[in-house]
């Protein structure tokens, strides 16, 4: 783990000031999103079954001709050559006019902005639950590990993390919903609408079904990375100063060792986003992730690209945060700080 | 934090069962035998998926999309029991099937307020035939016009045809001119179209709560008896049952596992309403593939099938055995039940009278190639996997070899029936196949399934092709009365039986559960199941 | 009297590390405590503050006395709080890392003056480590070794300690900031022990130096009295062995390794390795008696000054043609931020039978040139040329059997050999790469490794049965399998103990001259340049700064810098 190590700069002959560094970083990440959006447009058109099913029943399809056939491609936008389509995507990606979903006509951008929400609140209490008790058992699971003691060990953490988020859902449902009803199984709203209470009730499973299966990883990684630090020379240099092990690690472990673990949750809070498309699924929660499982169901392209392209910024997003974040974190990463 | 979409379908099985089982003294107090509820304040059903608008052609699911649209959209007529009746026709004359005279009743009014009017049936038909877009289009070509006389409507059909009333006086909605006229692509059409005459107003769509139906306050066809019905969308099977239990929700769309069924009949606030489906689950041969050219083939094969077993085995005997003749022995055509075909001795008979010798591993060698097949089957389907292992083994008696590829039923239809377009062709063995229920209601669809001009055989995925079937389906189509193509589908029945273009395994039953503690005025009707007009409402026709 | 060491002893689970030491430091006294790895130096520095690890045992007094404070007996106590940072100041070992990267300086030395009670502030700190306060705002990245290693020294000052103590201070740093950081630390006017591997390093700094040998004191000797009167063998070796910059002065080492813990021979721990050791020796354990100005604990105190040691040999022939020939080397790292000139226009050529040192600071591109001659690196200018073959623009293939002409003898012979091969196959692992058929691999090995100067009995052991300088023998026996032209050592001396250094030098210098090989000996050493190589190339930030023959470089060095090498180099 290098989480500590400086690496000391060779003589810097040239160094571009902090402006550059940025420009140069939003370049790197616009030329990832490119990538991205690219495979986000070829990866539907990939799927077997192309977008005629939108057009109604395979029954209600095999009647038509091929000029009808051809005509509806044409209606639909996937008449033109891929090329075409390609720009066509590209525009409406800039223009942020995502178009409207082949199956219901609904515009895209105005499902997204309602899923989002939904989203936003079910990954974001994860998050925090997720953060908050994998760094605290893992914060403590190192320091005791290191004074060779058990108590949270790695063996529990990798059990959890490898409970598949359907299996633990369901068992959620049927133990907490439907044998001991403490809370609703399915939805995100009570019958009489969003109140603090109902979503608080309707979030319970699906949070802790994100939250356990998301535990052992955080915990794991923080474990591991306050036994590296414990372990490191500046942590070891302290102890050897005579400040008391309460501080030690309240100012010299916890930071450096949870540098690391930022990083990694904030890329966690892109991907979560996809990861919630099996907890929403099965909870039937109104977000993002039913909406994509929905539109990859029904092969409705505009919809399918329209929610790729937000995962795909989140994604970006999280990253170019995490790397624009980071360096508040860890002062080494401040380019440009040299004085 | 990695993709998790891990084995949904498959182990939603277990996990279902354990539900089952984990909750038998769960759930609320149980209500007094007997004691059923006629009416509701509220309701709600669980729907697998977002059915859009709500609108005759932003539905995107025949079941139970198409469902929840006719209970805002009122049609013509309707089904009850094997009888068509009037709906918004008071009656449908004709003395010769072409020409329908349809009187409308009066005093019905569209949710909005404005009456429904002569001219509002015209312009549906017009826009019908305009717009045959959605998944559940209604084909309305043949009317070669229509036309409104004060209160009645005149509708002129390009031949005479007696399920004209079935298939689309009791399928097409009804929709109000004066709402729908500048309407330009269906496609999109948004709730403010969702007006019709139905017993139900939608009140409220909502991406989070899913759709509020109303009961539509001037309703004059009937007394509307639940006030409020919410549809909750909920896309796991094991989640739905599970609300169903703890009675968030008071139906499920979803048919009920047979081998859950038992254990749900025997909870006390829970009811089950049980039917015949007519969906047909088929096993399909590639008719333009050696050795499936031969109809003396398909015929041993289909001899070397054991549907009973399937029945019995993969359905947990809630289904019936698939009739040799296509028809289910239930539908109005069918001309009754010939029995099963199974006889493993002839099978093995016919295959040696091929000069199908055994090779040396057991497997059958037919014109210098052995016979071993691949079997496509749809992997989220459990009945059609089991099925397809089943049949593995049947067809290993005769010498015959099947290798089984289960994969996604898109990547199976790009397969079996490329771009929905047979002229296309074809490329696989052996499939699993299924046709839903309206294919096997209409003479019509029936004839399009076995036509060997793809034209007039848009359904003929198996790439049948036989004149004498094609000239018995000529004489199917061009009966006048609905005796006569009953007498002319027994005719064609024991063509497709002889010819055996593929073998009708068996029509699952349908069985779906409520809470009968909330409502229990669920009714079966043959091709619509337990979610429509005559579950929730007492007509008065 | 600040500190009595009286009779501390620590094991490590029944094994002795440190025997019965008695040691004192007095008021001002700069002390250390020098030997090799393994000697125990460190674990008693550990015992003397309470950071042995739980399984080692202590037993004995170290009493700790100050005018301010009541005495304290370090060997008794369990609670270390208030002891640590404000009686006893710490400077640990690992300068380059050990300070928070996270805090800037003003906040580590408030920290540790709050944390003391100190009453300076830390602009005073600062000062007294002879840095300004401009430095407060920094963060450690942002600072040289040295700086780093002043720092450190502050933060130990906050707590205005009695006792200073100083593990390794000087490790990682260049020679010239080496001596700057000693010379603070004896500067301080407070009691001092130094724990360090250097001894000749620390001459000019310390008042008293403690030698070491496996667990037990070998000489407590004055400085002064170090170069005249007589000394233990072990003590006249270690000077023997540092390398002079004198050309004319010999290079000797000590034969053979220190005992593990646990496995000390009876008797002198040292007779094993001594050239004057008679039978008593072996027997009979010395204590440490008056000798001169010394405390010395030795049984032949009376033949002392006959001690001799094999010393490094020279170049016996002229050089013959060039076997590596570099022109106009020039190479630039490119990162996010910055563009980093590593070489810049340097010429270097390497005849056969000839060892050409290679000198610089951490920085100055001498490992980059090396990586390049071996073919490791691109250049972004210049070319590479070995024997009458370009280097520098083949590839694949053809890269590879070139690159198969050059050996190469990695710095740390720790890491580099894989723990789980024996040795044979370690040694073996060229050739078969190689394609070298099965039957003529043998032969090959074991004349490798004889002229790597390893007997056949250690064929069959592992890496880790074996010292650090048989490893690194192991490894040039590795580099040599092959038949190469040219070997590239890289530092491959300056992870061992001084004592085995010159070793490594005899023998690259006899494989140079019995198998015509051209080396490249990289090393920031100038002594052990001067004392090893024919001639001496000096690098400095890319470029050639001093080049000439090793009698030149060390009798009339052209450039300024050289003669800051040699200056901070050994005497």
């Amino acid at each position: 783990m290098s989480a500590i190590q400086a690496s000391v700069p060779a003589t810097p002959v040239a160094r571009r000031g902090r402006l550059t560094f940025l420009g140069g970083r939003v370049l790197e990440y616009l030329a990832v999103l490119i990538v991205a959006l690219t495979l986000n447009f070829l990866l539907p058109r990939a799927l077997p079954g192309g977008p005629l099913k939108l057009f109604g029943s395979p029954e209600a399809l095999a009647r038509l001709t091929a000029e009808e056939r051809a005509q509806i491609a044409t209606e639909y936008g996937f008449g033109d050559p891929i090329h075409l389509q390609f720009l066509d995507y590209l525009h409406s990606v800039v223009t942020l006019d995502l178009g409207t979903s082949l199956s219901d006509g609904r515009d895209v951008t105005a499902a997204i902005g309602d899923a989002l929400p939904w989203t936003l609140l079910l990954v974001g209490t994860s998050i925090v639950a997720t953060t908050l008790i994998g760094i605290t058992l893992g914060v403590i699971g190192g320091i005791r590990r290191r004074e060779g003691k058990g108590a949270f060990t790695l063996t529990g953490a990798i059990v959890v993390d490898s409970i598949p988020q359907f299996w633990l859902a369901m068992l959620l449902i049927v133990w907490f919903g439907v044998k001991w009803q403490i809370a609703p199984t399915f939805g995100a709203t009570g019958p009489d609408g969003t109140t603090v209470a109902g979503l608080a009730q309707h979030l319970v499973l699906p949070v802790a079904t994100l939250t356990i299966t998301g535990i052992g990883y955080i915990f794991m990684y923080t474990r591991s990375s306050m036994l590296s630090v414990l372990t490191s020379e500046p942590v070891q240099h302290a102890h050897a100063r005579g400040i008391p092990r309460g501080r030690l690690v309240r100012r010299h472990v916890l930071r450096p060792a949870l540098l690391p673990v930022h990083t990694l949750i904030m890329l966690d809070i892109g991907f979560l986003a996809a990861g919630a498309i099996v907890v929403e699924t099965v909870f039937a929660y109104p977000g993002l992730g039913r909406l994509t499982f929905g539109a990859i169901a029904a092969r409705d392209y505009p919809l399918m690209q329209g929610t790729f392209l937000v995962l795909t910024l989140m994604v970006v997003l999280m990253n170019l945060l995490a790397d624009l974040t980071y360096p508040l974190l860890d002062p080494r990463a401040r380019t440009g700080g040299d004085r | 934090m990695q993709f998790q979409g891990r084995k949904f379908a498959t182990s939603s099985v277990a996990v279902l069962a354990l539900i089952l089982s984990a909750c038998g003294g769960g759930g609320a107090a149980p209500t007094q035998p007997g004691a059923g509820k006629d009416t509701a304040e509220s309701v709600t059903i669980a729907i697998a998926s977002d059915e859009g608008t709500l609108t005759p052609f932003t539905n995107q699911t025949g079941y139970p999309g198409n469902n929840l649209v006719k209970l805002i959209f009122d049609t013509l007529a309707v089904v009850e029991g094997d009888e068509v009746v009037g709906l918004l026709a008071e009656e449908i004359e004709t003395e010769d099937n072409q020409t329908y005279s349809l009187p409308l009743r009066e005093g019905v009014t569209w949710h909005d307020g404005e009456e429904l009017t002569a001219d509002d049936i015209v312009f549906s038909v017009e826009f019908h035939r305009d717009n045959a877009e959605g998944d559940s289009a209604v084909d309305v070509s043949m009317i070669e016009d229509v036309s409104a006389n004060g209160s009645t409507v005149t509708m002129v059909l390009d031949q005479p045809d007696p399920e004209f009333p079935r298939m689309v006086l009791a399928d097409m909605a009804i929709l109000p001119e004066h709402l729908w006229a500048g309407v330009k692509k269906v496609g999109e059409a948004g709730t403010d179209l969702a007006i019709g005459t139905g017993p139900y107003v939608l009140d409220n769509y909502d991406n989070a709560s899913g759709y509020t139906l109303t009961a539509n306050p001037d309703y004059a066809l009937g007394e509307v008896k639940v006030d409020t019905i919410e549809v909750a969308i909920i896309p796991e099977e094991s989640t739905q049952f599970a609300a169903l239990r703890t009675g968030e929700i008071d139906i499920s769309t979803r048919i009920v596992p047979p081998q859950q069924l038992e254990q749900l009949q025997s909870e006390s606030n829970i009811g089950i309403v049980e039917g015949t489906e007519y969906a047909a689950t088929l096993l399909l041969f590639n008719n333009g593939r050696p050795p499936f050219d031969d109809p003396a083939v398909r015929r041993a094969l289909t001899q070397a099938i054991d549907t009973e077993d399937l029945v019995d085995t993969a359905l947990l005997g809630s289904g019936t055995l698939g009739s040799p003749g296509f028809i289910h022995p239930a539908s109005p055509m069918a001309a009754g039940d010939s029995g099963s075909p199974y006889d493993v001795d002839a099978a093995n008979a016919a295959l040696d009278e091929l000069g199908a010798k055994p090779g040396s591993d057991g497997v059958r060698v037919l014109d210098g190639e052995p016979m071993s097949y691949e079997l496509l089957v749809q992997s989220t389907s459990t009945d059609r996997l089991r099925s397809a292992e089943l049949i593995r083994e049947m067809l290993s008696e005769v010498g015959v070899e099947v290798k089984i590829s289960s994969m996604e039923s898109d990547s199976l239809d790009a397969k079996v029936w490329p771009d929905y377009d047979v002229a296309q062709g074809r490329n696989y063995d052996m499939s699993m196949w299924g046709w839903s229920a309206p294919v096997m209601l209409s003479s019509g669809l029936i004839a399009q399934l076995l036509y060997s001009d793809p034209v007039k055989g848009p359904l003929n995925v198996v790439g049948f092709s036989d004149p004498d079937t094609d000239a018995a389906l000529d004489a199917l189509t061009s009966e006048e009365t609905l005796d006569g193509r009953i007498a002319a589908a027994a005719d064609l029945e024991g063509q497709v039986a002889e010819q055996a273009p593929w073998v009708t395994l068996y029509y699952r039953d349908g069985a779906y559960a409520f809470r009968s503690d909330t409502y229990s005025g669920w009714t079966w009707q043959d091709g619509k199941s337990a979610l429509h007009g005559f579950s929730l409402v007492d007509y008065d026709l | 009297m600040t500190l009595s060491v009286q009779d501390i002893t620590v094991k490590y689970g029944g094994r002795l590390a440190v025997d019965h030491i008695d040691l004192e430091v007095a008021d001002g006294e700069v002390a250390a405590i020098v030997g090799e790895s393994g000697c125990g130096k460190t674990s008693l520095a550990h015992a003397l503050v309470g950071l042995l690890p739980p399984n080692a045992e202590v037993s004995g007094r170290g009493v700790l006395r100050s005018d301010r404070h009541p005495a304290l007996d370090l060997g008794a106590l369990k609670d270390w709080r208030g002891i640590r940072g404000r009686r006893i100041g710490i400077v640990p070992q690992g300068a380059m890392s050990g300070l928070s990267p996270i805090h800037r300086v003003e906040t580590q030395l408030r920290e540790m003056l709050t944390l003391h009670e100190g009453s300076s502030e830390p602009t005073d700190l600062l000062e007294r480590v002879g840095l300004s306060a401009g430095e407060l705002p920094s963060y450690p990245y942002q600072l040289s070794g040295g700086q780093r290693q002043r720092v450190a020294i502050a933060l130990s000052l906050a707590g205005d300690p009695d006792l200073l103590i100083a593990d390794e201070p000087t490790t990682g740093l260049d020679a010239v900031v080496q001596g700057k950081v000693l010379k603070l630390i004896s500067s301080l006017g407070i009691s001092t022990l130094i724990v360090s591997h250097d001894m000749t390093g620390l001459l000019p700094y310390a008042d008293r130096i403690a030698v070491m040998y496996a667990g037990r004191l070998a000489e407590v000797v004055p400085v002064t009295a170090l170069h005249h009167g007589r000394h233990h063998p072990y003590t006249a070796g270690l000077l023997a062995a540092t390398p002079s910059t004198d050309r004319s002065a010999t290079w000797a080492s000590i034969p053979g390794g220190a005992p593990a813990i646990g496995e000390l021979p009876t008797g002198c721990c040292f007779a094993p390795r001594c050239p004057i050791a008679a039978e008593e020796c072996h027997t009979e354990q010395p204590l440490l008696r008056v000798v001169g100005e010394s405390e010395v604990a030795c049984h032949r105190m009376d033949v002392a000054n006959t001690a001799t040691y094999p010393a490094v040999p020279r170049a016996t022939s002229a050089c013959g043609s060039p076997v590596l020939t570099m022109t106009g080397i020039r190479h630039t790292y490119r990162s996010r931020s910055r563009t980093t000139i590593a070489l810049d226009g340097v010429d270097l050529e390497v005849g056969r039978g000839e060892i050409i040192g290679l000198v610089g600071e951490s920085g100055s591109g001498k490992s980059t040139l090396a990586r390049i001659a071996l073919g490791l690196i691109r250049p972004t200018a210049g070319r590479v040329r070995l024997g009458d073959d370009e280097v520098t623009g083949a590839r694949g293939q053809r890269l590879r059997a070139l690159q198969r002409r050059v050996g190469f003898v990695h710095q740390d012979p720790y890491d580099s050999l894989h723990p789980g091969m024996k040795v044979w196959s370690l040694i073996a692992e060229p050739l078969v790469i190689a394609r070298v058929p099965r039957g003529e691999r043998a032969a090959k090995v074991r004349a490798a490794l004889a002229s790597a100067g390893l007997p056949d009995s250690l064929l069959d052991g592992f890496p880790g049965q074996l010292s650090g300088g048989q490893r690194q023998r192991v490894a040039i026996a590795r580099s040599l399998v092959n038949d190469p032209e040219l070997v590239v050592a890289d530092e491959a001396s300056s992870m061992l103990d001084v004592s085995t250094r010159g070793g490594i030098a005899t023998t690259l210098r006899s494989v140079a001259t019995e198998r015509g090989l051209a080396v490249v000996f990289v090393t920031h050493d100038m002594g052990e340049a001067i004392q090893s190589c024919d001639r001496i190339v000096v690098l400095r930030h890319g470029k050639v700064v001093d080049a000439g023959t090793c009698s030149q470089i060390s009798s009339s060095p052209d450039h300024e810098y050289t003669a800051q090498l040699l200056a901070a180099s050994h005497h």
